[in-house]
Order: C-alpha cells, then sequence, then structure tokens
C-alpha cells in the first residue's frame, strides 16, 4: 500500500527522517518495497501481511506508529451539521450471514464537480486517479481511515436497498464498463429492480455518481470476508475495496465512516446531510483472549517486564484487565487478527522489538539424526557417478502424454488439471522422460556429449496418487571427451551397462541381468534386474525429443540399493595370483550369460575373477562363429597355487564349456 | 709389458665410452672380455710364459683391468638400457607440454550439494531428517496448516492441483504435520525437498524449486529458542561475520512469524548499488515462527503441553547467493556446461 508520509503526520508526530520510517515500518511487519520522494513528502510503498487489513489507511498505519514511538494518536474530529430532514430510507438485508450491518447516510443538492487540489494531490500519491468529487471522497475515506464505502446516486435506486444473494445468472454493467454475470454464491446490493453493486467489490454503472447527480447514499457496511473473496477471485477482479473486506473491515466503524463522508461531501460538494442514519441489521462480538505475564514471557524465552505488556496492549486499543495472574484482553474491532494468546505474545515482541529478545539454544537431551542411512547411501551414488564422468540433474516433473506412453509405468499417469505448459500436463513415471528434455537441450546449446543423472521420484495414480523415489542414468554422444591422440569415446551400451554395475558393485550387489522388452528401449536390446532397466533409448521416443544420436538410459527404484551393505571382507594372504587367459571359438548364438552361468556351476573356488577380454568374429574361425578370449585369475588363500593345480581347473572349465556350449579351445 | 697394459687401459675405458648402441656393447664385450677371443682373458694365458717374480704383480695388473673392463661393461649396459626406456618414453610424450588427457569428471547438483551443507549443520545440532509425499493432500497442504478454503494466504492461482483433493506440494510444512503424527515429541527434524509453484519460469522464480523446513517442538520451546537456532545455522552458513536480523512478518501456520534477514554477503551493505541487495545491505532469507496452536493440535500434539518452532528456507536463492548466480533456471536446465563447473 502507498502511504504518504505528510498524510501520516495529520494523525502523528514523526520523528525521523526516511532511514527510521524505514527501519520503524520493517520492525512492525510492513516492509517497504519502494520508497518515493515527492516534492516536501516521501511515499513508501509497504508491504502490509494479510492479516494486517487495519493497517490499510493512513489513520490504521498513524495508530501503529503511535504504539510503537509512544506518541499520541490525533484523532479524526469533526461536527457534520444534519438537516431537518431525516434520512428515511428502507434497507433489507436478506442475508444476515453475509452482511451483518448495513449503514446509510442520505446528502442532497450535492454538486458534484472537480476535485480541489489537495483531494487530487492525496489520491495521485496512493496511485489512484480523480473521478468526481464525491468518488474521489470516497476513495479518500478509504486511504484516510481504511473503510471501504460506496455512494449511490441515489435517484437512480428504485425503491429500496436491498442485500441479497445474487440470482445465478444475473448481470450487472459495473463502474469500470465491464458486464460480468453473478452467480449464486455472491452477495449484491440490489434495488427493487435489479442489482446496483456487487457487495465489497464494485458499484454499478447505472447507479454510479455522476456530474449530475444531487441526491447520494452513502453505503458504510460490513460484508463477510470469505463471500467477497470468492467472487473477486471468481471474477478476477481485485478492487481497494475487496481487498479490504476480503481481509476482515473493521465492524464497528460503520457509522463513524458513515458520518466521515457525509460531512467530507458537505464541505467539499455542498449539500444537505439529512438527519440520521438509515440503518439495518446488528453486529456484536465479545472476542475475550485470557493469557498471563508468565505465558506471554515463557513463550518469548525472555522476562518482558508486566508494566510494559500492559501499557502496550491498551495502547493498541485493547481492554486489559488483570485479575490475579490471569490477563484478560479485549482485542479492538479492528484488530480481526488477535483471537488467541499467542497473537499477544507476537504483539509483545513485536513492540519490543524482535531483535531485543536474546537467542538462547534449546537444550538436546536426546540427540536425533546419528543416523541418517538413506542421506549416506545417496552421498555415495553422488560420489561414484559423479566420478565416473555423469553430472547430477535436477530436472522438472513434467512430461507430455506421448512420452508418457513410453514410460512403461505403473497404474495410471497423474495429469495436473492446470499445467503451465499444455504439452506437459502429466508427471513423470521414468525419470528419464524429464532427463531426455535436458538432453535434447544440451544437444542443441552445442553439447557434443552428455552423461546426467538423477534422483527424484516417479508418480502414478493406483486409486490415490503413489510415488516412487528413483535413480536414472543417461548418456549421449561423446561422452568421455576426447583425447589428441586416439578418437573420441561414444557414450555405449556397454558404457552405460559398465557403471551400473560398478554402482552396484559399491553396494555389494551383482546383478543378473535377464533380456526383457520394455516400452523405453529398443526391442531385443534391453535388460531388466529387480526394477532396474537399461537399454538404448527408443528411436520414436528420441523423436519426441528430437535427439539425433542414440541415448542409452537405466532406471532402478531406489529401494534397490541397500542402505546397510553388508559385505564380506577379506584378509588378503601374500599368495600371488595366477592368470590365465584362455580363447575359445563357440557358436554365434551362444550368449555370454551361459558362459558365464557353465563357469559359475563349476563353483571353483580358487578361481577369483572370470573376465572378458576380447571378441572376435571373422572368416578365419568359421562363418557364423565367434571367438571370446576369457581372463581367468587364479588365487588360494593359504598357499601358493602349482601350475598343475591351476591347469587341471583350467582343463574342467574348457571341458564344461566345450559339453555344454560346443566350445572349441583354440591353442 | 706394463706399458702396454696401460695402454690397453686406456683402449678399454676409451672403447666403452664409445658404446651407444647393443651392437657396441657386444662387440666391446668380445673384444676384451670373450673368453675365447677376449683381449684381457688372452693375458691370463700369457702368466706361465712370464718369469716368476713378474707373474704376481702381473696377475694383479690385469685382474685389476678385468675386473674395470667388467664394470664398465655393466655401466654401459646400464646406460644402453636406461637409453632405451627413455626412447619408449619420448617416443610417448613426444611433447610435455601437450594437454594431459581430459578426464570426465561429473558434478553433484548445486541444490543437492547446498542442501547437504545445510544438512550437516541441523544434523550437528541434534536434528532428524524428515520426508513427505510431493503429491499431497489439500488438506495438509493448506487445512492442517490453519489456511482454510479462501483464507487470503491460500495461493490457489499458485498451486498445481491433480485432481482427488491432491496437490503438488506449495512448500514442505505439509511434512510438519505428517510428522508430528508420527512421532512423539521432543521432535527436531528437518525435511529437504522440491516443492512446486505454478510460477513462469523468469530469472527468479521457477515452477519447482527447493526448500528445507525444519520442526521443533519439546515442552517449553520459546522465541528465543528459535533465534539462537536460526543465528547458530545462518552464521554456520554463511559465516560468523554475518549479520542476522529478525522481522515480524505473518503466516497462517506460525505465531508469532518472523522473516530473517541476514547482511549482505556480497558488499556487507557497504554498496548502494550492490546487484544482490540493492544496496538495503539486508538480504530475506527464510521465514521462521512458532508452530500455530491449531497446526500443533492438527498435528495430535497437545498446544497446552508443548510449544515449537518451524522454519522454511529456500536452497534455490542460497545456492544463488553463495555462488554469485542470478538467473535461478539455471538449476533446472540441466546444461552440463554449467553443472560441471559445480566441483
Ligand atoms: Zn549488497
Amino acid at each position: 500500500m502507498k502511504v504518504s508520509v505528510n498524510w501520516l503526520r495529520e494523525y502523528v508526530e514523526i520523528k525521523g527522517e526516511r532511514p527510521w520510517l524505514e527501519e520503524l515500518f520493517s520492525s512492525m511487519g510492513f516492509p517497504p518495497e519502494e520508497v518515493i520522494p515527492w516534492g516536501d513528502d516521501l511515499v513508501f510503498d509497504l508491504e502490509v501481511t494479510p492479516n494486517r487489513p487495519d493497517c490499510l489507511s493512513h489513520y490504521g498505519l498513524a495508530r501503529e506508529i503511535s504504539v510503537f514511538t509512544d506518541s499520541p494518536l490525533k484523532r479524526v474530529e469533526f461536527s457534520l451539521q444534519e438537516d431537518e430532514k431525516t434520512a428515511d430510507f428502507p434497507i433489507e438485508i436478506q442475508d444476515r450471514g453475509l452482511c451483518p450491518r448495513y449503514v446509510a447516510r442520505i446528502v442532497e443538492g450535492v454538486k458534484v464537480g472537480e476535485s480541489p487540489r489537495w483531494l487530487k494531490e492525496k489520491l495521485e500519491k496512493v496511485g489512484l486517479q480523480s473521478v468526481n468529487s464525491v468518488v474521489d471522497l470516497s476513495n479518500y475515506l478509504l486511504y484516510a481511515i481504511g473503510h471501504p464505502t460506496h455512494v449511490f446516486d441515489l435517484d437512480k435506486l428504485e425503491g429500496k436497498v436491498i442485500v441479497r444473494r445474487a440470482r445465478e445468472g444475473e448481470k450487472i454493467l459495473c463502474l469500470d464498463g465491464e458486464e460480468r454475470t453473478l452467480s449464486n454464491g455472491d452477495l449484491v446490493i440490489a434495488d427493487e429492480k435489479r442489482p446496483v453493486a456487487i457487495a465489497g467489490v464494485i458499484g454499478g454503472e447505472d447507479t454510479g455518481v455522476t456530474p449530475f447527480t444531487t441526491r447520494v447514499l452513502i453505503e458504510s457496511a460490513y460484508f463477510d470476508p470469505i463471500t467477497v473473496r470468492k467472487t473477486s477471485r471468481r471474477l478476477g477482479l481485485t478492487t481497494d475495496a475487496s481487498y479490504r473486506f476480503e481481509r476482515g473491515a473493521d465492524p464497528m466503524v460503520l457509522e463513524f465512516a458513515a458520518d466521515y463522508l457525509a460531512y467530507l461531501i458537505k464541505e467539499v460538494a455542498g449539500g444537505r446531510v439529512l438527519r440520521g442514519r438509515a440503518v439495518a441489521g446488528e453486529y456484536s462480538e465479545q472476542r475475550r483472549i485470557k493469557t498471563s505475564i508468565f505465558f506471554i514471557n515463557s513463550r518469548l524465552g525472555q522476562e518482558v517486564e508486566e508494566d510494559f505488556i500492559l501499557r502496550k496492549l491498551r495502547g493498541l486499543g485493547a481492554e486489559v484487565r488483570k485479575k490475579g495472574e490471569e490477563v484478560e484482553v479485549i482485542p479492538p474491532s479492528w484488530r480481526r487478527d488477535l483471537n488467541i494468546p499467542e497473537d499477544l505474545v507476537e504483539e509483545v515482541a513485536r513492540l519490543k522489538g524482535y531483535g531485543s529478545i536474546e537467542g538462547k539454544l534449546p537444550p538436546v537431551e536426546e540427540p536425533q539424526g546419528l543416523q541418517t542411512p538413506e542421506r549416506e547411501m545417496l552421498w555415495k551414488v553422488r560420489r561414484v557417478l559423479t566420478g565416473l564422468g555423469y553430472s547430477e540433474a535436477m530436472t522438472y516433473i513434467w512430461t507430455s502424454p506421448q512420452a508418457d506412453k513410453f514410460s512403461g509405468g505403473k497404474g495410471e499417469p497423474i495429469v495436473v488439471q492446470n499445467p503451465l505448459s499444455k504439452e506437459n500436463p502429466v508427471l513423470r513415471r521414468s525419470l528419464i522422460l524429464t532427463l531426455l528434455e535436458s538432453v535434447s537441450l544440451n544437444l542443441r546449446m552445442g553439447r557434443k556429449g552428455v552423461a546426467l543423472f538423477e534422483v527424484g521420484r516417479v508418480y502414478w495414480k493406483d486409486g490415490k496418487p503413489e510415488e516412487e523415489k528413483r535413480l536414472a542414468l543417461v548418456e549421449a554422444g561423446e561422452t568421455k571427451g576426447r583425447t589428441w591422440d586416439s578418437p573420441p569415446l561414444q557414450a555405449s551400451f556397454y558404457s552405460l551397462k559398465g557403471t551400473a554395475e560398478a554402482l552396484l558393485r559399491v553396494f555389494a550387489l551383482e546383478p543378473k541381468f535377464a533380456l526383457e522388452d520394455w516400452p523405453l528401449f529398443e526391442e531385443g536390446f534391453s535388460l531388466h534386474w529387480n526394477g532396474l532397466r537399461l537399454g538404448p533409448i527408443k528411436k520414436e521416443l528420441l523423436e519426441l525429443f528430437q535427439i539425433e544420436v542414440p541415448v542409452f538410459a537405466a532406471e532402478l527404484p531406489l529401494k534397490l540399493i541397500p542402505l546397510k551393505v553388508k559385505k564380506a571382507y577379506e584378509d588378503l594372504q601374500n599368495y600371488p595370483s595366477v592368470r590365465r587367459d584362455v580363447s575359445m571359438i563357440f557358436p554365434g548364438d551362444v550368449s555370454f550369460q551361459r558362459i558365464r552361468e557353465v563357469v559359475e556351476e563349476l563353483s571353483i573356488p580358487i578361481l577369483r575373477s572370470f573376465r572378458l577380454i576380447d571378441l572376435y568374429r571373422g572368416e578365419s574361425i568359421g562363418e557364423g562363429k565367434k571367438s571370446l578370449t576369457f581372463s581367468f585369475e587364479f588365487r588360494a588363500e593359504n598357499r601358493t597355487l602349482r601350475s598343475e593345480e591351476v591347469e587341471a581347473e583350467l582343463e574342467r572349465i574348457v571341458e564344461a564349456l566345450s559339453k555344454k556350449l560346443s566350445g572349441e579351445w583354440r591353442k | 709389458m706394463p706399458d702396454d697394459i696401460d695402454e690397453l687401459q686406456r683402449k678399454v675405458e676409451e672403447a666403452a665410452a664409445k658404446i651407444e648402441t647393443p651392437q657396441d656393447l657386444q662387440r666391446f664385450k668380445e673384444e676384451f672380455l670373450s673368453r675365447k677371443r677376449g683381449i684381457i682373458p688372452g693375458l691370463f694365458k700369457k702368466i706361465p710364459t712370464l718369469p716368476p717374480q713378474e707373474r704376481s704383480s702381473f696377475g694383479k695388473r690385469i685382474n685389476e683391468l678385468r675386473e674395470l673392463a667388467e664394470s664398465l661393461f655393466k655401466k654401459a649396459e646400464e646406460r644402453l638400457k636406461g637409453n632405451l626406456w627413455r626412447e619408449r618414453l619420448r617416443k610417448a610424450i613426444p611433447d610435455p607440454t601437450l594437454p594431459g588427457y581430459f578426464k570426465p569428471l561429473g558434478s553433484v547438483h548445486p541444490i543437492s550439494e547446498v542442501s547437504h551443507t545445510i544438512e550437516e549443520i541441523f544434523l550437528r545440532m541434534g536434528y532428524d531428517i524428515e520426508d513427505g509425499p510431493e503429491v499431497e493432500m489439500e488438506y495438509f497442504n493448506f487445512d492442517a496448516l490453519n489456511i482454510p478454503p479462501h483464507h487470503p494466504a491460500r495461493q490457489e492461482q499458485d498451486t498445481f492441483f491433480v485432481g482427488g483433493g491432491y496437490l503438488l506440494r506449495t512448500h514442505t510444512s505439509p511434512v510438519q504435520i505428517r510428522a508430528m503424527r508420527k512421532r512423539k515429541p521432543p521432535i527436531r527434524i528437518i525435511v529437504p525437498g522440491r516443492v512446486y509453484r505454478r510460477d513462469e519460469a523468469d530469472p527468479t522464480h521457477t515452477p519447482m524449486f527447493y526448500q528445507i523446513e525444519g520442526l521443533v517442538v519439546d515442552r517449553g520451546i520459546s522465541f528465543a529458542h528459535l533465534k539462537a537456532t536460526l543465528e547458530t545455522f545462518l552464521k554456520a552458513l554463511f559465516g560468523e561475520e554475518t549479520g542476522v536480523r529478525f522481522r515480524p512478518s505473518y503466516f497462517p501456520f506460525t505465531e508469532p512469524s518472523a522473516e530473517v534477514d541476514i547482511s549482505c554477503p556480497v558488499c556487507g551493505g557497504k554498496d548502494p548499488n550492490c546487484s544482490v541487495c540493492g544496496g538495503a545491505g539486508w538480504i530475506e532469507i527464510l521465514g521462521a515462527g512458532m508452530v500455530h496452536p491449531e497446526v500443533l493440535r492438527a498435528g495430535g500434539i497437545d498446544p497446552e503441553e508443548y510449544s515449537g518452532f518451524a522454519f522454511g528456507l529456500g536452497v534455490d536463492r542460497i545456492s544463488m547467493l553463495k555462488r554469485g548466480l542470478t538467473d535461478i533456471r539455471n538449476h533446472y536446465w540441466n546444461r552440463m556446461d554449467f553443472l560441471e563447473q559445480m566441483k
């Protein structure tokens, strides 16, 4: 809200300059967003929190300043000269819940004209444009004392004023020139024929004050905050009035506001103020907060003197009674935010100054957080993968229905009803889908290679929403950089598979992959083990992301990785290991998996490792055949192996491979 | 005879000095040391032909010469081996100033990194890490946090709804309620995680960002406890010299509520044109407050017996501040060139 310092001075003494004011507003909880020097004046744009509608006016803010700075508040005083004629005007409230009380004043013989300079200038400072003297005064009143009023051209009202719910589909042409269609949830001010204002939001064009208006009806009412807010949201229309009503107007200021506006109109635009007010409804409230000095101080964690507390609470306008230990507080009607003892704790803290409360660390008797296994596991994952050249990504979770079709996800996709981008309303059911977006961006930006991983969640619906934490890896292009004496290393299926295997090894997991098709991956190339899936991304999916190079990806549920790793460590004795390389020719359709199984079935205790070090196909070994070279490492823990022992085991291996898989030893 | 030997010694020394190739080495061996044709072994055969009184001294002399030749041979042999080794090296290292092979190192995401640092500080203060769903019930995201429907703070237009009373959580605060229902006081937790707001991405907003929520519930927890906790945390994160300022604010789920500023880590308040603090000298860093009694109740905790404090901070903002970055979108574009700086 824009605030003129000179205007504030009409109600309270301002004891300092700009920095003092900035500090003061900040310590109240209303940090200035902007300060605009304005001739001999300063205009502050304050960020007033939604719980403090009472500070959305100069008088309201001055009231706050007076408590903070112990300066007296100058009341708004005027003496209203009333006419002989009484303001007999029928007002009917049909929904007391939404409008408990409605007060009206009538002024006749008004000459609506241009506003005087002082008025125009004030409105300009708060960011309003002058319309005419009467409308300007209603706006002035709002920025002066905070209560929104509305002024009707009385001659345009047909019959009585009725406060009622709008009829479904009812239309009203508003003061801003727009016609709006109302619904039953809206509250309107109507005459006997039609709605003439949307209560607390905006007036109707037909009954507004024009230069030809001579008789005016001043409306000063209290409207239900929720109703005003709903209507304002639904219409997408926030006005100075709705902004205040939806936060909570002061229900006890209605008469004062009506009188003051009548007085101002008479002063500026002339006319006769009819005797008395036309009134409907009643408003009463009895808010009482029971607390104690002990409670306030124990919540603050600091001893604030009783005197200070009682004096300041009274300064706020509250009635404060102390009976024994108990302090009973009746908050002022304009402080809609004071309802429970904790609200008073904040008042005391604010008035004392948040800065003056001395910090004190809470005692920690039982330290928690000694074990954070998932966090530690994740950090290990990050260490391993970054060490292998992959960078961690964090991608947006939204994807397209087209991409989702490839996800292979569980259940049904969750779709955002109000997505930011219409193309991407679906919550990902695979991290790979959103990682592909990043791969695509990197390639478009001229990056030659991409190697990314992400720890994140996937989401799906199975009756109710479900989510699962996952880890995914992608690589594409020249991932491993390029050296000046060898060709660039390309992203590959086996590189990615090796990374996955290395990562799992860290957690003592030995995957036994099975060939299994999966919607994300090209058919016939994708592997699966315990929920871990990897393979080359389907071309059709890459095309959705305009990616023209192969992308290899893996994804696994995070729960696959154990939080407690049970590793069998062994002391190494100083016995040397013996390596033997063996080349064998196999029929082309024998998979490496089968070869490994055959070797493992032999369960040779001294065989420590078994690696494939060469793979060759060519005419020299016969059509449809392949030659594989294995490297076997043997070691015993209690003796140096004799070469006969090693040869014997090697014979067994070769024999088994020959028998079961028709392998031939190439000596 | 002795002169001849002196002469021979000179020849041996000269020849040894000239050994450059394995062939030279072989020739040297054959010329001087070979049992069959070598000059030095040949001299031994002459011993019996000498007068007896000369035999001993001559024998000693040629023995010395043989030892010398053998040691020169060995030295030359080693020198040659070394040359070969170096030659191989020279081939492998044609120019030591050529660049090293590029070893691609990945980086941890800047958000993970900052979150990790922050978690560490709170873990040391005895906090536990808690977690909750991102697709959250409207009730936990709003109502249970004392934000009833149509409350001005209920930013419906900023919320992604997914139907069935569910939404993408707009803050990590719903985990407060979940944690209170799950645990018994004393509760000391932090909740790091992604949150979602329906904001178009621009240099200071992204529709997804990262928060860390904190919650402490125990008997006698006070505003003074909140202050000291956050002061300790912020000084640990930004440095001992950092100024910390608490300002009144408003959140429906805390009472009293505070906004916390730190002194500008870039200019320290000394630069009126500072791009980070705009010359104000202070930067808003987090929101906090005493847990509202309605929120404790929603969590199944009796506000008559217990009190608590809570705070929430944006990790993106801290990442940007600590790294001097100005465009938050970098965190989620995931460009390798950006990420790889984060080592
Ligand atoms: Zn600065």
